[in-house]
């Protein structure tokens, strides 16, 4: 990254401004608000169950970041969140609302176990990126019909990617029910991929596989799209101001297509990293919402890459933490939907009195 | 004697940042009978102190007096309640509500049951001399009759002060004529009535009273009777600005063709005419004026020009094409803030957005922010556009200095055409001849420029040939020292039958 050091020298114009921007807007005062906000409703929830919050702090904070393997445990469930967030903003930020991150994942998850599952095992290590990539396609198609749909017929994305996330999760329920349920078994799951083709685990004694890392990285490269590349800017305009972006010549329809490949792509990869790194098989519900907690995630996290960093690892200790929770306090495991829910009320709640206050 | 005033703004002073005043010990006093002018330059502070009497912002110090009692104005309701009025330069109606529907929503619940039936909202109308179908929705209603909707809605709150931001700049001559008709109307009726204008000819020809601001200060507030339109620009910008300064060309012949359109057709919709089989060429070194009554083809006409539509049938040939086909030409839209900027990404990237994915700005896909950088710190100093660094976001600017972003960049792209639609819409006396300055020794430095306008009086002055539209076609064409009568006939279609 030596290259973009040298830049800051000169300034990355536009990131530093918007950067800016938000913060005298009060985006990030806010959302810490909104955070803080929540943790102590949390603990005043459980105060009325009659748990000492302290006690109940303490637990979580334990659970999400006192051992190694909570550490990995956090992180593990950071991923899906994040990648589905990451699809959710980049298509955003070129204008086009694709709600569908939890469609596109699960599809993903059906593209990385078909060959994972039926590729001879002689591929060997093959077997790991070719299961990745072939979710990545299969999310980016699952991801494209819904441009398509929008650029041709002017079908409204916003319903038909909300739409199409339950027919990706009936098609997987379709599929681990029938043609990939092994012969002889009840279960809803398909059969356990190779072994080859699962993500390497990266720290002994925890569930941390390199997903996490894919995640992160890919976090990197998109930051790096939008505020690097030619692409990005051309996206970046076309969502502001499409007619200012149209009239010198951007080439809209490319752009939200090419975006919404990425979106799909990415949620994709996600879908794929839960099968190959976490469950190692298609289970029907694999996902507990990952794709709706994204677009959450997303938007809490300013839609920049670096801010759903952030909102994904905290929706990832939540998850860690309430686990910890139930298991040591006894404490309904819905306490991590809670707890993972009122940032955003506080955070809706807030802009909202904003926006009435600051009506002009 | 002048009679004792209305309402008065006493030394009002309001500061959005520490220590920068936007209006700096602000005193002014609003008469009935009286239409008020308010003018100052882009970012003078006029809508500000507009905004203060309305309770939309409150005053640092200084205060309202009204008839003598002081009143304080927390909200607009508060000052609805003492019965001032504001039409807003973004109107503030419910565009899918009908106009009925909009006023009854306006009213306060005592006047609500009198306005009951449609027939006694047409009678209403007609009885301030602004008839509007009250069935109408409000979306589909031009802009001048949206803005009656908007007195109406002052007028049924009982407004006695009626605040006016900007009004005249979405309006056509002959609108702006009847505007000013229905305020001195409701000025004679005893009403007090303000209005934010940069149009010195509506200033002398009907205000009676005019208060010009500098940079937040008043500098000078009297009667309009025996004053011309320059002093009133001294005031304004503290010094002499030329507004008949020769806007000439070199005296050459044109040059060779740069566009030309033939035959071109685009289908007719709600709000405009479209174009109907039009012809036009535009040579090196000429401006060309297209004047006409708005929605008689002119959206289309540079929309075609900027490649962003094609036509039905006939041709557009530009002597230079982008690799997509569109023709090579300097744009400056209409709109500036939805069409001209992205007013969320930084000036420099504003400035170079038609240019972003060419070397030395990018290579192989990536930005290089310091030729970006270095770049547009050239052309804002070129242009004299006023902000900190390029780094800002145009949406802070003033209107001139959004504009001159616009045109920076339209001069900037390698193209021998400039077309431009609206340039000086909502822009101070001086940044307007600065724009039409720029423009015109573009022209004379070879470049076509095509002017689309609905001010004759700018046209007239640049143009060296004028053509006027008339429902989607050029129905004449007169030298740019044509009369207004003439030009003003053939835009009403006058001499095309
Ligand atoms: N809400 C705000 N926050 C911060 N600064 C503001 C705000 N509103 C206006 N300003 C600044 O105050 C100054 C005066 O703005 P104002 O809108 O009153 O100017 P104006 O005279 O109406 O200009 P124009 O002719 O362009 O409409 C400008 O510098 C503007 O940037
Ligand atoms: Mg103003």
């Amino acid at each position: 990254m030596t290259a973009t050091i040298t830049e800051t020298k000169t300034g990355w114009p536009d990131r530093i401004n918007e950067a800016a921007r938000k913060l005298t807007q009060g985006y990030a005062l806010v959302v810490i608000i909104a955070f803080a906000a929540s943790l102590a409703v949390g603990l005043l929830i459980l105060a009325a169950l009659g748990v000492s919050p302290w006690q109940a702090l303490s637990v979580m904070i334990n659970g999400a970041f006192g051992s190694r393997m909570a550490i990995g445990d956090t992180l593990v469930f950071m991923t899906p969140r994040l990648m589905t967030a990451l699809a959710a903003l980049i298509a955003i930020r070129c204008g086009f609302y694709n709600l569908g991150a939890e469609g596109q994942l699960q599809l993903g998850a059906v593209g990385a176990v078909l060959p994972a599952t039926m590729l001879p095992h002689s591929l060997g290590l093959l077997l790991l990126p070719i299961s990745l990539i072939s979710g990545a396609i299969f999310g980016a198609l699952w991801g494209l019909i819904p441009a398509v749909l929008k650029l041709w017929r002017g079908a409204n994305e916003i319903i038909v990617t909300l739409m199409m996330n339950f027919i990706g999760i009936y098609f997987v329920k379709y599929l681990v029910e029938g043609p990939l349920q092994p012969a002889g078994s009840n279960f809803n799951m398909s059969a356990k991929i190779a072994n080859a083709a699962q993500l390497p685990l990266l720290l002994p004694g925890t569930r941390l596989h390199l997903g996490a890392v894919i995640a992160v990285v890919t976090a990197a490269l998109l930051w790096f799209l939008l505020y690097h590349s030619t692409f990005g800017i051309r996206l970046r305009a076309a969502g502001l101001s499409p007619r200012a972006a149209r009239l010198q010549g951007m080439p809209l329809s490319r752009l939200i297509l090419s975006s919404m490949l990425i979106s799909g792509a990415i949620a994709g990869v996600g879908g794929a990293i839960e099968v190959l790194g976490v469950q190692y098989r298609l289970i029907e519900g694999f996902s507990s919402d990952f794709g709706f907690d994204g677009l959450a995630v997303a938007l809490l996290g300013g839609l920049e890459p670096l801010g759903a960093v952030i909102v994904a690892l905290y929706f990832g200790a939540i998850n860690s933490g309430t686990i910890a929770l139930q298991s040591v306090l006894s404490i309904p495991s819905a306490m991590a939907m809670i707890m993972s829910g009122l940032p955003i009320l506080f955070l809706a709640t807030i802009q909202g009195f904003r926006l009435v206050k600051g009506r002009k | 004697m002048p009679p004792d005033p209305y309402l008065t703004l006493t030394a009002i002073t309001k500061a959005f940042t520490p220590g920068h005043p936007v209006l700096d010990n602000v005193t002014v006093a609003f008469r009935r009978g009286e239409i008020h002018a308010i003018l100052g330059e882009n970012g003078a502070g006029k809508s500000t102190l507009l905004n203060i009497l309305f309770g939309m912002y409150q005053p640092d110090m200084g205060g309202i007096l009204l008839e003598g009692r002081e009143v304080i104005h927390r909200s607009p309701a508060d000052a609805i309640a003492n019965r001032i009025g504001m039409v807003h330069q973004h109107f503030k109606l419910v565009p899918t509500f009908t106009v009925a529907e909009n006023l009854r929503l306006a009213a306060p619940p005592a006047i609500r049951p009198s306005l009951a039936r449609n027939a006694d909202i047409a009678r209403l109308a007609d009885s301030f001399g602004l008839s509007i179908d009250p069935k109408a929705i409000v979306s589909t209603l031009p802009l001048s009759l949206q803005q009656r909707v908007e007195i109406l809605k002052a007028l049924i709150n009982k407004a006695e002060l009626v605040l006016f931001d900007e009004p005249t700049t979405i309006l056509n001559p002959a609108e702006i004529a009847a505007f000013y008709k229905v305020l001195r109307q409701i000025a004679a009726a005893g009403r007090a009535v303000v209005v934010v204008t940069h149009h010195l000819n509506e200033v002398v020809d009907h205000a009676q009273h005019a208060s010009v601001i500098r940079r937040g200060k008043l500098i000078s507030s009297g009667p309009v009777a025996g004053r011309a339109r320059e002093d009133f620009v001294r005031d304004m910008v503290g010094h002499e600005v030329d507004l008949s300064a020769a806007l000439d060309g070199t005296g050459e012949a044109p040059g060779a063709v740069r566009l030309s359109l033939q035959n071109v057709s685009v289908a007719a919709t709600p709000s405009s005419s479209g174009l109907r089989d039009t012809s036009l060429t535009l040579r090196a070194g000429e401006v060309v004026g297209i004047a006409g009554v708005e929605g008689n083809g002119q959206r289309e006409l540079f929309e075609l020009v900027a490649g962003a539509l094609t036509p039905d049938s006939g041709t557009v040939e530009a002597g230079r094409s982008h690799a997509d086909g569109r023709p090579r030409v300097g744009l400056v839209p209409e709109d500036r803030h939805q069409e001209g900027l992205v007013l969320d990404l930084p000036i420099a990237v504003n400035l170079l957005l038609n240019k972003i994915d060419e070397a030395p700005y990018a290579r192989a896909g990536r930005l290089n922010h310091a030729a970006i950088t270095a770049r547009a710190e050239e052309m804002r100093a070129a242009s004299d556009v006023r902000s900190r660094n390029v780094h800002v976001t145009p949406r802070i600017l003033s209107g001139g200095n959004q504009q001159k972003i616009v045109l920076a960049r339209a001069m900037n792209e390698d193209a021998d055409i400039i077309a431009v639609y609206q340039p000086t819409r909502g822009l101070d006396v001086a940044a307007s001849e600065e724009i039409l300055r720029r423009l015109r020794d573009a022209a004379n430095g070879g470049r076509a420029v095509l002017f689309i306008s609905s001010n004759l009086d700018e046209i007239m002055r640049i143009s060296d040939r004028i053509i006027i539209f008339y429902a989607g076609r050029a129905v004449g064409e007169v030298n740019g020292r044509a009369s207004r009568e003439e030009i003003g006939a053939l835009m009403t279609g006058g001499a095309a039958h």
